[in-house]
């Protein structure tokens, strides 16, 4: 039964023209008039050394450690990220104005602190390494709390002899315009919705007759239903990997040489498009149409406040009001393959999957409050 | 003792304030074809969609086969089969697609519902539209496809719900056809409609429903009979003498006699064969007749006599 349904919903779902369109053929026109627009653009660069000033003061001075780590990231060699230039505030308030540094790490209540004036990758890159120092010596604080025997030098040695923070692995190149694709990806993903609606409506008895002809037969409704969101996964997962086949090999996307991670954070991020039009299917009583325009203007949203038309404001999000970039899926998906693209380690591109997995079980427990009615009040 | 296949106990079931099912009882046997009729609003669909355990009801009973229907009843539900009114078909399956996967639901072997979906193509008429679309179809043939969609499984309780709404007369006919020959095969019916020539047609027993009451139950002729509603029959007759008159007042059955303009209006109370014995009489007396009407009672004289209204109006 449950074969049974799984595969005459996929029937469905591959022969809906209107809903192919959108889901899979859009988003490539889509892409292909990003290239168009991008390819005229000089987005290439060469992975620069970072122009940084340090706050020479007494706080300094009593942090070795931190000044070690900066003096390491520093030091003339082929994985130099930084070129660091001990000053005072005020000096370095000069260069940041005259835009002869991206930033200065200053150190104030034992708290370490960046100033930019602008946002961009290489200030992303010195809040990484700012972020990364300081869970790093969170980790051994807790260590030595739990047991002072640890051999905490050595653990301090290890880390400030990590230079390894942003030493690019996968790409010798960076192009900034690749977040546009990557939003478009997010979005893509998120295009799985329609599917996971489309499910909702034509299982419900209250929503169409499609669903009365369901309820009444003996099969469960949740088990006909969770066989038609696998067909709306496997139709949605095949549209995204259909999409980046098509950006890696036709347009020429660099995604770096992480094959299997891009695959594994669009199976997360189909998983939560489905479940976000699933939740928005069952919650309401309005016409499909209806459902379908809220989906579209819901994921456009969501993918401008990820970047796709104004690449600042994924960082804007993050920096007035980063709770609305975490539960944003299209952000976290972008952010997933930003991850991937510019970090060496998979720390950010774990997080993102943890919160989108987050994101889908929640949205799909308020979606099954709403489905787990027997009975109907109204039909 | 007919067995029963459905019965419902003051069923009572509210929207907001409004009651729309004011403590409903009634039986189905098996094997019978009842009719459901009542105008648009009446409690039909409503009663309908209790009976499936699709509808929360306020307070009331209902069993099928004997058990209380509730919504985890699946070997109930494996024996009913159900048309609703409005068209509820996959526009990206084929006839024969639709039909296979809603047989599906119910039927598991492969090979007998194979078996299945093609009898119920045949018995609904669309052989030869077995690859087309249902965009491809008429707005009947598309009708057609509803019904062998919701009976395709060979169930043993057919529940349809105003099956031939704006359907051409040709599927219309089809249709009653293929209800009919469902009923012959074993299968206990209920129609609902409000359309009261069908339910003349198909149905051995009729329920008459208004704002969530049954106002009226039983055979057809049991119905008529209950108001007394008359035939009334209309004869061109030329040259009809007093004295003859006058005995076709005497006849059996007759109520009222008159005649003006050669033309005989008689009144017959309830009875059989009063057409024919009227007609015989005047043969027999060397009356020539051209012109003969009779008009029987109809299910909507029924109606407007029990309700003051037209079954076909929106209440």
């Amino acid at each position: 039964m449950f074969k049974h349904i799984y595969i005459n919903r996929l029937k469905i779902f591959v022969k809906n023209k209107s809903l192919i369109f959108w889901t899979m053929f859009f988003p490539i026109i889509l892409g292909t008039f990003f290239n168009m627009a991008f390819s005229n653009l000089n987005s290439t660069e060469k992975f620069n050394i970072i122009n940084i000033a340090v706050i020479n003061d007494t706080n300094l001075e009593n942090n070795k450690g931190f000044k070690d780590v900066i003096d390491q990231l520093s030091k003339k060699s082929n994985d130099q990220l930084f070129n660091t230039k001990y000053t005072s505030i005020k000096d370095a308030n000069k260069m940041l104005e005259d835009n002869k540094i991206d930033g200065y790490i200053y150190i104030k209540n034992n708290d370490i602190r960046m100033m930019i004036d602008s946002n961009g990758i290489n200030q992303t890159i010195i809040k990484s390494v700012i972020d990364s120092y300081k869970q790093n010596i969170s980790m051994v604080t807790n260590i030595y709390n739990y047991n002072p025997n640890v051999m905490i030098n050595n653990i301090m040695d290890d880390i400030n002899s990590n230079t390894d923070y942003f030493k690019d692995t996968s790409n010798n190149y960076i192009d900034a315009t690749v977040i546009y694709f990557y939003t478009l990806i997010g979005m893509t993903c998120v295009y799985g919705g329609f599917w996971g609606c489309k499910s909702i409506n034509e299982s419900e008895a209250n929503l169409s007759y499609h669903g009365a002809r369901l309820v009444v037969s003996p099969v469960h409704k949740l088990k006909a239903l969770i066989a038609s969101l696998l067909a709306a996964f496997t139709v949605q997962y095949v549209e995204v990997i259909v999409l980046l086949i098509y950006l890696m090999f036709v347009i020429g996307i660099d995604f770096g040489n992480q094959t299997l991670f891009i695959f594994i954070l669009s199976f997360f991020g189909c998983l939560a498009g489905i479940a976000l039009g699933s939740l928005i299917g069952a919650s309401n009583k309005k016409s499909e149409n209806f459902k379908t325009g809220l989906l579209s203007s819901v994921s456009m949203f969501m993918s401008f406040l990820a970047g796709m038309m104004y690449m600042d404001m994924k960082m804007i999000i993050a920096n007035n009001l980063p709770i609305l970039g975490y539960i944003n899926p299209v952000n976290l998906i972008t952010d997933g393959f930003y991850a991937l693209y510019y970090y060496p380690t998979y720390d950010r591109f774990i997080f993102n999957i943890v919160l989108l997995s987050i994101f889908t079980v929640v949205i799909s427990l308020i979606t099954y409050l709403f489905l787990r009615r027997k009975k109907y009040d109204s039909i | 003792m007919n067995k029963k296949i459905i019965e419902i106990k003051k069923l009572v079931k509210y929207y907001g304030k409004n009651k729309v099912l004011n403590s409903l009882s009634f039986d189905v046997n098996e094997g019978e074809i009842l009719g459901l009729l009542g105008p648009n609003g009446s409690g039909k669909s409503t009663t309908i969609n209790c009976l499936l355990s699709l509808l929360k009801f306020n307070s009331g009973s209902i069993k099928i086969f004997g058990e209380e229907m509730t919504p985890e009843s699946y070997e109930i539900k494996r024996n009913i089969g159900v048309v609703f009114q409005n068209v509820a078909v996959f526009d990206e399956l084929t006839v024969y697609e639709n039909i296979n996967y809603f047989c599906g639901l119910y039927i598991n072997d492969k090979d007998l519902r194979k078996k299945y979906v093609m009898e119920a193509i045949e018995l609904v008429g669309l052989n030869d539209f077995i690859k087309f679309y249902p965009k491809q179809l008429s707005g009947g043939l598309l009708r057609r496809l509803n019904i062998a969609c919701g009976v395709s499984h060979k169930p043993k309780l057919i529940i349809l719900d105003e099956p031939t709404v704006a359907v051409d007369p040709q599927s219309r006919n089809n249709i009653l056809d293929g209800i009919k020959k469902l009923n012959s095969m074993g299968a206990t019916i209920i129609y609902t409609t409000h359309y009261m020539e069908e339910v003349e047609q198909l149905c051995n027993r009729i329920i008459i429903i208004d704002k969530g009451n049954i106002i009226a139950s039983g055979t057809k002729e049991e119905i008529k009979e209950s108001i007394g509603i008359k035939e009334k029959v209309t004869v061109k007759v030329d040259g009809l003498s007093n004295e003859h008159i006058e005995k076709i007042i005497k006849m059996k059955n007759v109520e009222h006699v008159s005649y003006s303009d050669n033309n005989l209006y008689v009144e017959f109370s309830n009875g059989n064969h009063n057409l024919l014995n009227l007609l015989d009489y005047l043969k027999d007396n060397k009356y020539k007749c051209e012109k003969i009407f009779s008009e029987l009672p109809t299910l909507n004289d029924v109606f407007l006599e029990l309700t003051e209204k037209e079954l076909r109006d929106n209440v």
